[in-house]
């Protein structure tokens, strides 16, 4: 089973997407609230994926895309926030992350994204 | 008489008139009372100084100003200085961002700006209900001197 | 900047740039809580924060999310209604949760999030700017000291403040909320710039 980490500041969002992963036959390893324990998770759980917001406390998620891919430059990172604006899409994927969805998203855009991602 | 204190405004009564001023975030509230003559007033300031404001026209909007001029207008009603005493409520951190750096601290500041100014008016400060993180409607009941908050949550407290 | 110096043609292009960007959050919020939004025509008004408050219910309890702007420019953004109608509004997502549970401030506080990153987005997409929310702030508190606190804290406190509000009509009108964006004082005349308006 694929191994997913999810961060996200909002509890709720992260339920979210973990509701939808676990329901597709993904395996949730953890929930990250900011970008320290994002990359600390990471770093302990070796998961097969990541889903980062950008907007959060401590940390944010494109500091934590570089942390993460630092320490694993074959770590697979998947974007997702309410910012949508090319500046920030061009800084994640700079950093690393492999796709980007915008929220509010539909449940078959991530699934879509973890898909190829994790492919 | 219910006298509602707007947001940078100041009033002044006497008994049995009551005092309110509704919704205190940041904002102070600066009630002094004379219990002998039952006299009053309610000032609502929503920043620490007006030294950084070039042109000041609403003095009630800054601790600095309002509370001499509170002072000077229950002077000229009669009340003797020595007999005010005063009672603060408000100057809360509203929103709790789990960033602390988008956390801003004019209510502190206000409160400092507050108790500096009443202390170097030499006016005793009896209660002060300061901080915290919820608004305030703070109400001075001139025949009692007695100040009611109303808090969100909580209910009533007197002060 | 004194806002009363706006003229008629600067106070519509504020209005239109406020009116494209809050549709954004307007369509934003109806996809995320699964219901049908509209919009009321945005208003803008120059008034005093005595005024603003005597506008509203002053001493109404409401729930609020509070959003910083940060960026190229600055201000605050808050999404606001009365605990009925925010349940009500957020019912496919609350699942039978209480809104004041961790749980429900954090739904309330997504919906912050989400509608303020599409407002912002938008802004960004005409303007050039490059804008961020900061991490949102959940209140459930009395109205007038959630406004007067976000105005003073963006440095509006002058005589005259820009109120810049519309409210999103939900379930067809049976829930408002009310939407404002509050720039920082110098932030203004940098949208005019851009707008060429200035």
């Amino acid at each position: 089973m694929i191994k997913v980490l999810i961060a996200d500041d909002a509890a709720f969002m992260r339920m979210m997407i973990k509701d939808i992963l676990e329901k597709n036959g993904y395996l949730v390893i953890g929930e990250a609230p900011n970008g320290v324990k994002a990359v600390e998770l990471y770093k302990k759980e070796r998961p097969d994926l990541v889903t980062m917001d950008i907007t959060m406390p401590e940390m944010s998620g494109i500091e934590a895309v570089k942390a993460i891919r630092e320490f694993d430059s074959g770590a697979r990172i998947i974007m997702c926030s309410a910012m949508g604006q090319q500046s920030m899409v061009m800084d994640a994927i700079k950093a690393g992350a492999r796709d980007f969805i915008v929220k509010p998203f539909q449940p078959d855009r991530v699934l879509e994204a973890v898909k190829k991602a994790t492919l | 008489m219910n006298l509602i204190v707007g947001i940078g405004d100041m009033k002044v009564s006497k008994s049995p008139d009551i005092l309110t001023t509704i919704g205190l975030g940041s904002c102070i509230g600066i009630a002094i009372y004379d219990p002998i003559t039952r006299i009053g007033g309610l000032s609502h300031i929503m920043l620490p100084s007006s030294k950084q404001v070039p042109d000041v026209k609403e003095s009630h909007k800054f601790a600095d100003l309002s509370i001499p001029i509170l002072v000077d207008k229950l002077q000229t009603l009669g009340v003797k200085r020595a007999n005010m005493r005063a009672k603060i409520a408000g100057g809360a951190s509203m929103f709790k961002f789990s960033d602390k750096t988008m956390m801003m601290n004019i209510g502190e500041r206000n409160s400092e700006a507050v108790l500096s100014k009443l202390r170097e008016l030499k006016i005793p400060v009896i209660s002060i209900e300061v901080g915290g993180e919820k608004g305030r409607t703070m109400i001075l009941d001139l025949d009692s001197g007695v100040v009611r908050l109303k808090i969100v949550g909580v209910g009533i407290k007197e002060i | 900047m004194d806002y009363r110096d706006l003229t008629i043609l600067q106070k519509d292009s504020i209005k239109e740039f406020f009116n494209i960007g809050a549709g954004y959050a307007a369509t934003s919020l109806s996809e995320f809580v699964g219901k049908k939004t509209d919009m009321t025509v945005p208003e803008i008004k120059i008034i005093s924060m005595d005024q603003l408050l005597l506008m509203n219910e002053a001493e109404e309890e409401v729930i609020s999310v509070h959003v910083r702007v940060i960026g190229d420019i600055g201000g605050s953004v808050i999404f606001m209604s009365d605990k009925e109608s925010m349940e009500k509004l957020l019912e496919n997502l609350l699942m039978g949760n209480d809104i004041l549970t961790e749980y429900g401030q954090s739904a309330v506080s997504e919906v912050g999030n989400i509608i303020t990153g599409s407002y912002l987005n938008a802004i960004s997409s005409f303007t050039g700017f490059t804008i961020m929310p900061s991490v949102p702030a959940f209140s459930y508190d009395m109205l007038a000291a959630i406004l007067s606190t976000t105005f003073i804290e963006a440095g509006q406190y002058d005589e005259n403040i820009l109120n810049l509000e519309t409210a999103f009509l939900v379930d067809d009108n049976k829930v408002d909320g009310h939407f404002y964006y509050i720039p920082a004082n110098n932030s203004l005349e940098k949208i005019l710039l851009k707008l060429g308006t200035n």
